[in-house]
């Protein structure tokens, strides 16, 4: 047997438009990792797939979506430990979920959080969450009709290598929306806009190219060639931007 | 001036519209037309311009293999062909010197622009169609959060920030 050397403790939240195109890229990929890497993959999500949500999601039966994806990827890749979390994330659980260790064996792991969730107030308490971990990384990623993007947040050694998703994005750090799990039935039961399915395979695609970049090349996670895509189907452009933490203002 | 097929490409959707007002092309459209509508009619607009205009003076190249070379092929060459020694200087700004062009980033648009001394919020009224810029996106230079008062300075880098996608 072989005792791992490291844990890959990766957290899906959200298992929607994007977090189910994600997962399987991800898993196929995790798949093959070189021996020695023990791969954890832990997906979040408290809603239920419908028959409406099949133009843009994979899904064999009705069901939580968490519950409903990891028994349908699980015995395709043996490797990965899959767990599922039928819940939404909240401020009560998240420390639970996100664990520095790992719960059963108490080994510390390598923290990889994937969010692709449609709500900023539950980016924002995943950002809050993050900024107080000595190790963690955030790829955080939505998207609109046509566009979209996907941002990057590292913290290592207790200092931020890339900027909060709050401390560039005012729209998280204040969220004007809520958590599924503060609405009503009827405000959940409400329709939300459209949207374009190539727009979610993007984000997804779009995480992977982050996320083989945080294993492949440790380099990057000391110094990103850039912590924030965005990109346009409509003109057909994909724009990168560096987030580095800005000093603190000198006082005159 | 004429745009080959792809530089039109390579523009948004905004830019071309704001392309056909400039410079009057014959173009029709509306908000449901789509970018590759738009390019294929201002291509026709030019060609349709240009049949209307006095030909050159000097004898156009004469025709390759029997068949004249189509005008997106003669644009290809003259972009290729290395610039002329005395070509003559960019049209000098107030101080004499030729303006350096700044990046102006908003998402995925983004571009070169002869905007330093200009203030970020003057910057926001001039290239907000060009560069799709809402007036929440808040701006930043090299990297940092100002206001719409600070002004450019020619080495500095504008993005304004657009928002995060909201769906998944």
């Amino acid at each position: 047997m072989i005792v791992p050397t490291r844990i890959l403790n990766i957290v899906v939240v959200g298992i929607g438009g994007v977090g189910s195109a994600l997962v399987p890229k991800l898993s196929r990929y995790c798949q093959f990792l070189p021996e020695g890497i023990e791969v954890k993959m832990t997906l979040i999500d408290g809603d239920e797939y419908q028959e409406k949500n099949r133009g843009r999601q994979a899904f064999h039966r009705l069901g939580n979506k968490a519950e409903v994806t990891v028994e349908r990827i699980s015995a395709e890749w043996p490797r990965i430990e899959f767990v599922s979390f039928g819940q939404y994330l909240t401020e009560e659980n998240i420390e639970f979920l996100l664990c520095e260790v790992d719960n059963d064996s108490g080994v510390p792991q390598d923290t990889v959080v994937f969010v692709g969730v449609d709500n900023n107030d539950t980016k924002n308490v995943i950002d809050r969450y993050a900024q107080g971990r000595e190790n963690i990384i955030v790829i955080c990623g939505g998207n609109d009709y046509t566009d979209g993007n996907v941002q990057l947040f590292v913290r290592k050694g207790g200092k931020e290598v890339t900027q909060s998703l709050s401390t560039v994005h005012n729209e998280i750090a204040h969220p004007t929306d809520r958590s599924p799990h503060k609405m009503s039935c009827e405000e959940l039961a409400a329709e939300s806009a459209p949207q374009l399915f190539f727009a979610n395979e993007t984000v997804s695609v779009l995480m992977c190219w982050v996320f083989w970049h945080v294993v492949e090349h440790p380099a990057f996670l000391n110094d990103p060639a850039f912590a924030e895509l965005f990109f346009d189907m409509e003109i057909g452009k994909v724009n990168s931007y560096q987030r580095h933490p800005q000093p603190p203002p000198t006082k005159e | 001036m004429n745009f080959t097929r792809e530089e039109l490409a390579g523009k948004s959707k905004l830019e071309l519209k704001s392309l056909i007002k400039q410079s009057s092309l014959d173009v029709a459209f509306t908000n449901m037309t789509s970018h590759p509508e738009l390019v294929e009619a201002i291509m026709q607009a030019q060609e349709k311009r240009d049949a209307a205009a006095p030909p050159p003076a000097q004898e156009e190249a004469p025709p390759v293999g029997g068949r004249q070379r189509g005008r997106a092929r003669q644009q290809l060459e003259e972009d290729q062909r290395p610039p002329e020694e005395d070509a003559p200087p960019p049209p000098p700004n107030g101080n004499g010197k030729a303006k350096k062009k700044i990046r102006v980033a908003c998402g995925a648009s983004s571009g070169q622009y002869p905007v330093a001394g200009m203030t970020v919020g003057n910057i926001r009224q001039e290239l907000r169609d060009i560069l799709n810029i809402g007036s929440e996106h808040m701006p930043r230079v090299n990297g940092a959060s100002v206001d719409n008062d600070y002004v450019l300075k020619e080495e500095d880098s504008l993005e304004f920030v657009r928002n995060a996608g909201d769906k998944a």
